[in-house]
This record gives C-alpha cells, sequence and structure tokens, in this order.
C-alpha cells in the first residue's frame, strides 16, 4: 500500500513550524538587527577525531591498496561504470556513471565511448561527451583546465558539458563561468546557457564576416504606458555595465510581482536593442514573449515577437514552449 | 528596528525605509519560514538560514517595492531560488566538512526533531531530502505549494518542459520508494 507523501509532509511540517517557527524568525530579526550570519561552533572532538584517522589513514595506506573502486585517478562515485587505462588515456567501455576527481575537486560524468586524459591541472577529453561539475571553492593551485582538439576550456567554478568529436566539439555552460582559449590564440567567456563550438572560424574570417542580422525593431506596436520613473541602476549611471542577467530576471520578476508588465516589456525591449550573449539574448526573448502572450494577453505583439524569436533563434532551446505558446495564442 | 547599522551601510536608505522593512518582515516572516522549511525538508536551522538570505534580498530590492507589488509573490521565488542554490551546495564536499565539524546546533535539531515527528513523517522528509536537488524543489512546489507547471518554470528560471521533465523523473524515484503523491501525476 503506497503511503501518502503529501499528508505526511503536511503533518510533519506543522509540527515542525509549530516547534520553531516563532523562535526561528525570531533569531532571524536578530540577525538581521546584528548584521550577523549565524555562529557555529567548531566541533573539536571530531577535528581531533579526524585528525586521527586521517594519520591511520595515511599508514595503512602505505601497506595496502585502496579498496574503493577507482578508474586510474578518478574514483567511481556512482553507476555500473567498466573502463580501461591505456597509454594515460581511460576509455570507458561500458555503463554510464560518476567519476570523482578528488585531486582537483570536479565531479566527471561519463558513459561509454567516452576517453578523457588525465592532467596535471584538469583533464583532456579525448572524445565523447563529458558532464563536469566543477568546485570553485576546492583549492587547487589554477584553474580547472579543459583540453579539447582544438584549445582549451579555463573554468572559473562551473557545471559544464564537453561534447568531442572527430573534427571538432562543443562545450554547453549549465552554471557559472568558463572561458574558451583557442589554439589560434581567440578568447570566449561564455555566459549560463550559451554553447560554443570548435573549431571557431578564423580571426580574420571573422571580422570579414557580415555583420550580425539586426536586432528587431524595439518598438513596440502601441506604445507602452508612461513608465513609472524608477532610479537607473548605479552600473549604467557609471557607464560600466557587465550586464547581470540573474540581476535583471530578479528586477524583472519585481515588476511582474505588481503587474507592471508594460514598464518589463520596456526594459526588455531596451535590453534586447543593447543585444548580449546569444543564450542571454534568447533567454530575454523568451521572458518578451512571455510577458507579451501570458500576462498581457496581447496576440498581436506576442505572435509578431514569436515570429521574429523564431527567426532568430531557430534551433532554441526553448523551441518546444514558444511553439505551444503560439498555438495557445492562435498565431498565424 | 530590524535593520542594523551595518546593513544600512551598504546601500543609502531613507529610515522610513527602515519602518517599511519591518512591517514586510513581520508581514512576511512566517510564510517565508514555512516555505523555507519545505524546500529543506524539515530541516529547521536551514530553513532559519534561508529566510535571512530572503530578507537580506528584500532589503538589497527594498527601494523598488510599492504598494503595487505583490511582495509574497516576489518573495516566493526568491526563497525558491536561494533555496534551490543551497540545496545544491550543500552536496559539494567542501559543504559536508564544514558541516561535519561545525555545525553543532543542526544535530541538537535533529535529534529534536527526532521525537517530534512520527515514523511515517520522518519518512516522508528523508523521501524528499533524498532526491537530487532541482527534482526536490519542483515536486515540493506542484505538490506541496500546488503551484502549476508554468508558475515553477516562470519561479526557477526553467522552460516548462524541463519543469515536467523533473517532476517526472522525481515522481519516479518517489514511486519506487513506496510513496504516493496522488496530485502530482
Amino acid at each position: 500500500m503506497p503511503r501518502d507523501l503529501k499528508a505526511a509532509i503536511t503533518e510533519a511540517q506543522e509540527r515542525l513550524e509549530d516547534a520553531h517557527g516563532a523562535q526561528a524568525t525570531e533569531r532571524v530579526r536578530q540577525r538581521l538587527r546584528g548584521g550577523s550570519r549565524r555562529p557555529r561552533r567548531v566541533r573539536w572532538g571530531r577535528v581531533a577525531g579526524a585528525a586521527a584517522v586521517v594519520a591511520l589513514a595515511v599508514v595503512v595506506a602505505g601497506s595496502m591498496r585502496e579498496q574503493e573502486r577507482t578508474l586510474g585517478r578518478y574514483v567511481v562515485l556512482e553507476g555500473g561504470l567498466s573502463g580501461a587505462v591505456e597509454g594515460a588515456v581511460l576509455t570507458i567501455r561500458d555503463g554510464h556513471g560518476v567519476l570523482r576527481d578528488g585531486a582537483l575537486g570536479a565531479d566527471l560524468e561519463v558513459s561509454a565511448a567516452a576517453s578523457l586524459r588525465p592532467l596535471d591541472d584538469g583533464l583532456e577529453v579525448v572524445a565523447g561527451k563529458v558532464s563536469l561539475d566543477v568546485d570553485h571553492a576546492h583549492p587547487r593551485a589554477a584553474p580547472f583546465r579543459v583540453r579539447v582538439s582544438h584549445g582549451l576550456i579555463e573554468v572559473l567554478g562551473t557545471r559544464f558539458i564537453v561534447v568531442q568529436g572527430e573534427l571538432g566539439g562543443e562545450v554547453t555552460l549549465l552554471r557559472g563561468s568558463i572561458r574558451f582559449l583557442a589554439d589560434d590564440g581567440q578568447r570566449r567567456l561564455l555566459e549560463p546557457g550559451e554553447t560554443l563550438r570548435w573549431p571557431l572560424p578564423p580571426v580574420a574570417a571573422a571580422i570579414e564576416a557580415p555583420a550580425p542580422a539586426p536586432k528587431p525593431a524595439p518598438a513596440p506596436s502601441t506604445p507602452p504606458r508612461t513608465p513609472r520613473p524608477t532610479a537607473a541602476p548605479v552600473k549604467e549611471a557609471l557607464g560600466t555595465p557587465p550586464f547581470d542577467v540573474a540581476q535583471f530576471i530578479d528586477e524583472l520578476a519585481l515588476l511582474r510581482s505588481r503587474g507592471a508588465y508594460e514598464e518589463a516589456v520596456a526594459r526588455l525591449t531596451r535590453t534586447l536593442a543593447e543585444g548580449h550573449a546569444p543564450a542571454t539574448d534568447e533567454r530575454l526573448s523568451f521572458e518578451l514573449g512571455s510577458l507579451l502572450g501570458r500576462q498581457l494577453r496581447d496576440a498581436e505583439r506576442a505572435c509578431a515577437h514569436w515570429r521574429e524569436h523564431l527567426r532568430r533563434f531557430p534551433q532554441g532551446r526553448y523551441q518546444a514552449d514558444v511553439t505551444q505558446a503560439r498555438a495557445e495564442l492562435g498565431c498565424p | 528596528m530590524v535593520v542594523s547599522e551595518a546593513l544600512l551601510l551598504m546601500p543609502s536608505r531613507p529610515r522610513a525605509s527602515e519602518a517599511t522593512f519591518e512591517r514586510l518582515y513581520d508581514a512576511h516572516r512566517r510564510e517565508v519560514f514555512r516555505w523555507a522549511l519545505r524546500f529543506g525538508g524539515g530541516r529547521a536551522t536551514w530553513a532559519e538560514d534561508v529566510t535571512h538570505d530572503a530578507f537580506m534580498k528584500l532589503w538589497q530590492h527594498l527601494s523598488r517595492v510599492d504598494t503595487e507589488t505583490d511582495v509574497g509573490g516576489w518573495l516566493y521565488r526568491v526563497t525558491a531560488n536561494l533555496a534551490l542554490s543551497r540545496l545544491r551546495r550543500d552536496r559539494s564536499f567542501t559543504s559536508l566538512v564544514t558541516r561535519f565539524f561545525t555545525d553543532e546546533e543542526e544535530a541538537a535539531e535533529s535529534a529534536d526533531v527526532e521525537v517530534t515527528l512520527k515514523e511515517e513523517a520522518r519518512a516522508a522528509l528523508e523521501a524528499l531530502r533524498a532526491l537530487p536537488p532541482r527534482e526536490a524543489m519542483v515536486l515540493t512546489m506542484k505538490v506541496m505549494d500546488g503551484k502549476s507547471q508554468r508558475e515553477i518554470a516562470e519561479a526557477l528560471s526553467m522552460s516548462e518542459g524541463y519543469v515536467s521533465k523533473l517532476a517526472a523523473r522525481g515522481w519516479d524515484r518517489l514511486r519506487a520508494a513506496g510513496w504516493e503523491v496522488p496530485d502530482a501525476a
């Protein structure tokens, strides 16, 4: 007989809230008043115990082989993997799982056919797909690096996926920040959601290439209501804007939460016209379409926007959602 | 007064903002703590930290809050995102080591929870905590908070398709562990 999760958690929630709610929020009030974080005391007993265990482990490691399952220098964290190390290259023969590079603070999710070579400051993806989760807080001496066929990915603490094919490959950044250093000296900084493929076009070709398609016309078909006067963000006033997507989305959420949809549309339209990384623009364009269609229910503007969105991002990440939104709006 | 001099040094604010913040804190503290408690799988100290961070965010954005703002809705979104970040961070090796060596309060509260909760309720919280962070968040928002797929996608900045996939995966794991969630399908 399956147990009712919702009922069980509701009961737990009520008991815990009764037991802790008032005191906890009062402590938060005190912490806000004092501007401090919750104090944590060191468990010296555990520290001493851990020191003893480490000392013992050093002795034991010197006299016997480690018992945990490893593949080369990697510890198999989860999954049923089988692989072989030949000439310093680890090839996953079968299965799917996660390897931990304890020395460099990185977890690698790999499956059959992936090949990689451990390096002193990271690894080389020789072939196949590897998803990496690099702990930015790990005290490594230098940035974690991933070598691929046409360059180097410098990791600034993050989660990303590398796919290496025979002639080239790609990296998709999920979280954090990475920098791609191509063998020919080109450098690209990626934002979350962005995919970079290599080889990159040569520098000369990139310069001679035609300018990117013009941004969509910023003016909506009907003028927005007079926006509420708001102070310009400090970074804009100073003219030094590294665009912060998360901050911008927070501000949009605030506008949404008070129903200032036209103001949000105007902010999005202006920001899109500035031009940012393709992944950022795609994300902002998706937000704009959602606002027009779902919040403002302006089918005409929304359909026009989705048409432009699909033209700019024909292989975009939100394609299924855009298709659904267009169908709901009855877009031609 | 809630706001400290240290906080006041961060941005320059008129004193009227302090009163506004205090009013908002009193109005929303219980619900923010309740959400955080849910997102954290019943860990009270954890929820307290998330509550603190959520109100710090509110303080940072206070100049943009006015009478038309749905502060509760905004705080829900902020709390959910802070909770998700924290759940993911909790799984890092550094975080595990730090907690092991420092956090006495967590242990004290866990002991308290042991005697307070029934077996079934404790098992339910453990099942939720065992899920990968994003699946746990999506399922909690869907099942416990009654949020729609679209609302979850907007709050967590995910596509609806991805939310649906996470919910399905989480649901499968819970079902395999013997749990029934009638309105999660």
